[in-house]
């Protein structure tokens, strides 16, 4: 039962070793949070690359079988595809959530992101053309800058009509991302920078617009064939 | 969590994980004192005599549970008295208690109304034993815990000894929290006991032995919690504190919410005002050794963290409230039909989360030790779970009464 050392000194030796173990474990924790994150970042980036692959493949398909391309019953998106986008886009959000919207790594992958939707819109546009079809298409700009309670809102209507309505293509772009594809589809479309804004055959609808209220833009979209949206909805 | 919070939240962070790697430390530096070794048995006549003061005010109900616990006590009928002090009831206490009137080995006392602290004295000015204890009149002692306890004593230097108090019948939800509550009790109480880190003798059965009375002298009101002044006064007298962990108190838990509030306040709040109205000088005072340098001030400043962490869960509580009520307002009730999925992205890895998981898991392992300890074999039960998930909405309710009551103070005097 006797101590092995004074019960009642206090042990500076111990209190510093004690600190020692305690910062140890601090930069234990913190290498195992940037390795996790460094894992999720790559993750992320696979799967950034293989739908960049698979809308290249789109690509060159449809250009391989040029007009015949209409004659499938294919709104120009593959239903995995859509399904990793929707799935890359959650992810990117609950990293923007987690880890700030001024992370770098962030801010990169919304970047190739939103490369990737702005690519497979002018993919959808050109097909539309070629095929003389009228695809559904919501282009959505919003902003997570905190300040936008109407950009949420927006997000969830979005969200909910995407789940709702598979042949229904939405894109949605951070506005304050500080991408010049961005910033030209912004002057494309002659925004005036209030978010959220939402275009739908090249007209821009500014604030919050309830689903009947997008729904009422969108005629062609219960005509629409069923088919899968090639993209997902940011908050 | 970010921006003008980040820095805070990282020192206090890193504050929490050094107490608990203290603690930590401690345990496996001094792992053969956790045994669960009984106490050998002793030769006639080497057992201290010893009175056993039972205060009661208003404990008609429990007094005759907590004087036949002491009557089983395994401990020689000659060398144990117990004093039960009734403090001016105003039910039927004195009358249970003089049915158990059997001189010299039990005796009844009654006496105006005065608080505990008097009631205690009373005890202490009429024994004449080597050692002198305190059982609150809700408590119940098992068999052998004067014997385990008693053992501690064979160090001259030994001048208090406390036991481990579990809640007696956790039946109810508020209960079963007391009780994972009072496991982590049982360990780190153990542990600071390790550094002479106690600043409290539990009313339930700690025992003292007579001179430190003599020597310092009986309780005073110590704001409610004459116990903690107690072992405070003891510690500020250089005067050694230990832990008996294998000698079992149990106690009647407060059964609703508001008797725990009640009871909590005078706690938390008589050991902040006791701490920083009399004993602050001993506050990283190498003098008072580790209790001065590390149990005292951290357990002062923890307070103040646990309410700036809550303030935290609130505000991520808001938010979350806030994005229901977006959503609401945004598609009226919606349901989201399926299964839901899980995603290791949805889990937050960024730095300070997971020095929160460390610091919820060695808790989880605090609560397991305490439950080995007590119950001799690790015991798995939904009591663990409640404690968990429940203590931190509740607790500071009553730490926030608290430290207004210390920052509102006006009867003492600041030095």
């Amino acid at each position: 039962m006797a101590l092995n050392m004074d019960p009642s000194t206090a042990h500076s030796k111990k209190y510093f070793l004690v600190f020692l173990i305690t910062l140890g474990l601090f930069g234990v924790i913190y290498l195992t949070s940037e390795f996790l994150y460094s894992q999720r970042i790559s993750q992320v980036k696979n799967v950034e690359d293989t739908i960049n692959q698979s809308i290249l493949e789109s690509e060159i398909q449809y250009r391989l079988l040029a007009d015949a391309s209409c004659d499938v019953n294919d709104s120009g998106s593959n239903p995995l595809l859509t399904d990793e986008i929707n799935s890359l886009a959650r992810r990117l959000d609950l990293m923007e959530s987690q880890r700030g919207t001024l992370d770098p790594e962030v801010i990169n992958l919304k970047k190739y992101y939103s490369l990737l939707q702005v690519r497979d819109f002018l993919y959808l546009r050109e097909r539309e053309r070629i095929c003389q079809s009228k695809e559904p298409i919501i282009i959505y700009f919003y902003s997570n800058r905190g300040d936008c309670e109407e950009c949420k809102k927006e997000g969830y209507v979005l969200t909910s009509l995407r789940e709702t309505y598979n042949s229904l293509h939405i894109y949605a772009f951070d506005s304050d991302i500080g991408l010049s594809v961005i910033e030209t589809l912004k002057s494309i479309y002659k925004l005036n920078g209030t978010v959220p804004a939402i275009v739908i055959d090249r007209k821009p609808y500014y604030g919050f617009r309830s689903a009947d209220e997008v729904l009422s833009l969108l005629p062609e979209l219960k005509a629409s064939a069923t088919s899968t949206a090639a993209t997902s909805t940011k908050k | 969590m970010s921006g003008l919070f980040s820095i805070p939240v990282y020192v206090l962070l890193f504050l929490t994980l050094y107490f608990e790697v203290f603690l930590i430390y401690t345990y496996f530096e001094h792992r053969h004192s956790f045994r669960l070794t009984s106490a050998p048995p002793r030769r006639p006549g080497a057992h201290p005599t010893v009175t056993i003061i039972v205060p009661a005010w208003n404990e008609e109900h429990t007094l005759a549970g907590t004087v036949n616990s002491l009557l089983s006590l395994d401990y020689p009928e000659d060398r144990l008295q117990i004093f039960i002090i009734d403090d001016g009831s105003t039910d039927k206490t004195y009358e249970v208690a003089k049915k158990f009137q059997e001189p010299p080995r039990v005796r009844v006392f009654s006496k105006p109304n005065g608080g505990k602290h008097t009631a205690m004295n009373l005890g202490i000015s009429w024994a004449t034993s080597e050692l002198v204890g305190c059982l609150d009149a809700d408590s119940f002692v098992a068999p052998n815990a004067l014997r385990e306890i008693v053992r501690y004593f064979d160090e001259k230097d030994v001048m208090a000894v406390t036991p481990s108090v579990q809640i007696h019948d956790p039946n109810n939800l508020l209960r079963r929290i007391q009780s994972t509550e009072y496991m982590i009790g049982e360990f780190t109480r153990k542990v600071f006991s390790r550094f002479n880190g106690l600043y409290v003798t539990p009313g339930p059965f700690s025992i003292y032995r007579k001179r430190v009375f003599d020597e310092i002298g009986g309780f005073v009101h110590g704001f409610g919690t004459e116990d903690m002044e107690m072992a405070m006064r003891m510690q500020a007298n250089r005067m050694r504190i230990e832990n008996a962990h294998t000698a079992l108190v149990f106690t009647v838990a407060p059964k609703t919410f508001r008797a725990l509030y009640k009871q909590r306040v005078r706690w938390v709040s008589g050991f902040l005002k006791n701490a920083f109205f009399n004993y602050r000088y001993m506050f990283f005072n190498k003098r008072y050794g580790n209790l001065g340098m590390l149990t005292m001030p951290f357990a002062f400043i923890s307070i103040f963290i646990a309410l700036f962490f809550y303030g935290q869960y609130v505000e991520l509580l808001a938010n979350s409230i806030y994005e229901r009520y977006l959503q609401y307002s945004a598609l009226g009730i919606h349901f989201h039909l399926g299964w839901p999925r899980f995603d290791w992205f949805s889990l937050d890895l960024e730095f300070r989360h997971l020095v929160v998981y460390v610091l919820f898991f060695s808790t989880v392992a605090f609560v397991l030790t305490g439950i080995y300890m007590t119950k001799r074999r690790l015991h798995l039960s939904r009591n663990i779970v409640y404690f968990l998930f429940l203590y931190g909405l509740i607790a500071p309710f009553w730490l926030i009464r608290s430290v207004y009551n210390l920052l509102a103070a006006k009867e003492a005097k600041w030095r």
